[in-house]
């Protein structure tokens, strides 16, 4: 294992008083790989108390370089957490944001170490895999060598770099600006005659490939509760409603939040409100606004 | 060293601190976008919310709903943002995004179990 780059000398780490003391001079590290890895204090917590009992209890006497030895059990560690993490995710009730770390408190997860903290990157690494985000982490957040992240990650020099290419494009690519009211429009009655046909090719090639289709209904009968997410699935969920959901509805337009949306009446009365937001990609999110107490504003 | 997105929150707080709908808007952007996490235990909307009349309306239902509750500005990850405190607990923690002298994007953690390190006293 290649030498973290702190440049310590540890010494002996096999005492328990050396051994704690190396823990704490890298803790911070530690735990701000674990954050920015599960985007969640508590599990990172959880995570870096975990990495401490297991180096406590390892035979510390084969290590040369507990820095490098921790940060590894550290990153490998949060893959592992990470992947059930997104399992909860997925039945979490509305939207999911990253729990906030108050940088004010910690200066070295702020100050010193500020990338890939802010909650658009942190929402953005949602996307990545484990693997890209860790890869992406410990180089953009802690500048390690690609040779020292193919070292924690058991991997090659070649592949760390195509990991950290591939995370860089995506979260760059992710900050598509919205498309312009008119093209916005267009591409709502698109996507609207293709939901009515239930168009499945059509919709899909209306969608990026990670659209959301979100429903805020409060709890009313019949609206998705959880989001649904990638192009395939939103497709065929607006192909399975299509068969009944449009037969005693119509569809009149209007300005809402700056962009255009679809008022849905069924028997004469207000239903909800359709939208979609767009970048260049194409349409990223769905969203219905069934909930009737909001919809009292809208004129039916 | 005078950071623009420090300014700018500093006007978005005043504006929130002084109930103020008129600087609110002004301070929004068009398209700014309001991401609100309940965690499903506290109500919030379930969809991002848009445009600076609609966000700015929200923010006041957030602010103004809690009479005793403190605002104050924090380093919320690595960038100035804010913590609402009711009696020392934490009821709310917004991360912002600026352009200039608006605010694109707030992102607005109403979940208790997101909250716990930011309680004070």
């Amino acid at each position: 294992m290649t030498d973290s780059g702190m440049g310590t000398e540890l010494g002996d780490v096999a005492s328990l008083d050396a051994a704690t003391a190396a823990f704490t001079r890298v803790r911070p590290r530690l735990f701000g790989i674990a954050y920015r890895m599960l985007s969640s204090v508590a599990e990172a917590e959880d995570l870096v108390q975990e990495v401490w009992l297991r180096w406590q209890t390892y035979d510390r006497s084969t290590v040369t370089n507990p820095e490098a030895f921790l940060a590894t059990t550290t990153t490998r560690l949060a893959i592992n957490v990470l992947q059930s993490a997104r399992k909860r995710r997925e039945t979490y009730i509305g939207p999911w944001l990253p729990e906030p770390v108050d940088t004010g408190a910690d200066p070295y997860l702020g100050a010193e170490r500020g990338e890939a903290l802010e909650f658009a990157t942190l929402l953005l690494m949602e996307k990545l895999t484990p693997g890209e985000r860790a890869a992406y982490v410990l180089r953009e957040a802690f500048d390690y060598s690609y040779a020292q992240i193919a070292d924690i990650l058991s991997s090659t020099e070649a592949a760390v770099r195509q990991l950290v290419s591939r995370a860089r494009k995506h979260l760059k690519g992710e900050r598509h600006a919205s498309v312009p009211a008119a093209e916005q429009r267009e591409l709502l009655t698109t996507f609207l005659a293709a939901a009515r046909s239930g168009d499945l090719a059509e919709l899909e090639r209306l969608f990026t490939p990670d659209v959301t289709n979100l429903s805020d209904g409060n709890g009313r009968k019949g609206v998705a509760r959880r989001p649904l997410v990638g192009s395939a699935r939103v497709a065929k969920f607006l192909q399975a409603i299509s068969s009944w959901f449009w037969d005693d509805v119509d569809v009149r337009w209007v300005q809402a939040n700056g962009q255009t949306s679809a008022v849905l009446r069924q028997n004469g009365s207000v239903y909800g409100l359709l939208t979609v937001s767009a970048t260049s990609e194409g349409i990223d999110q769905v969203l219905w606004l069934v909930n009737a107490e909001k919809n009292k504003a809208v004129p039916a | 060293m005078f950071d623009p997105h420090d300014a700018t929150v500093r006007r978005f707080a005043a504006a929130c601190r002084r109930r103020d709908r008129a600087a609110l808007e002004a301070v929004l952007g068009d398209d700014a976008v309001a991401t609100c996490d309940g965690g499903g235990l506290v109500p919030a909307p379930a969809a991002p919310v848009r445009g600076a009349a609609a966000v700015a309306r929200l923010v006041l239902e957030i602010v103004s709903g809690r009479a005793g509750a403190e605002l104050t500005i924090e380093s919320v990850n690595g960038r100035a943002g804010l913590a609402l405190r009711h009696a020392s607990r934490a009821v709310a923690v917004v991360g912002a995004e600026t352009a200039g002298p608006r605010i694109t994007t707030l992102w607005i953690v109403l979940d208790p179990a997101k909250l716990t390190s930011w309680h004070r006293g």
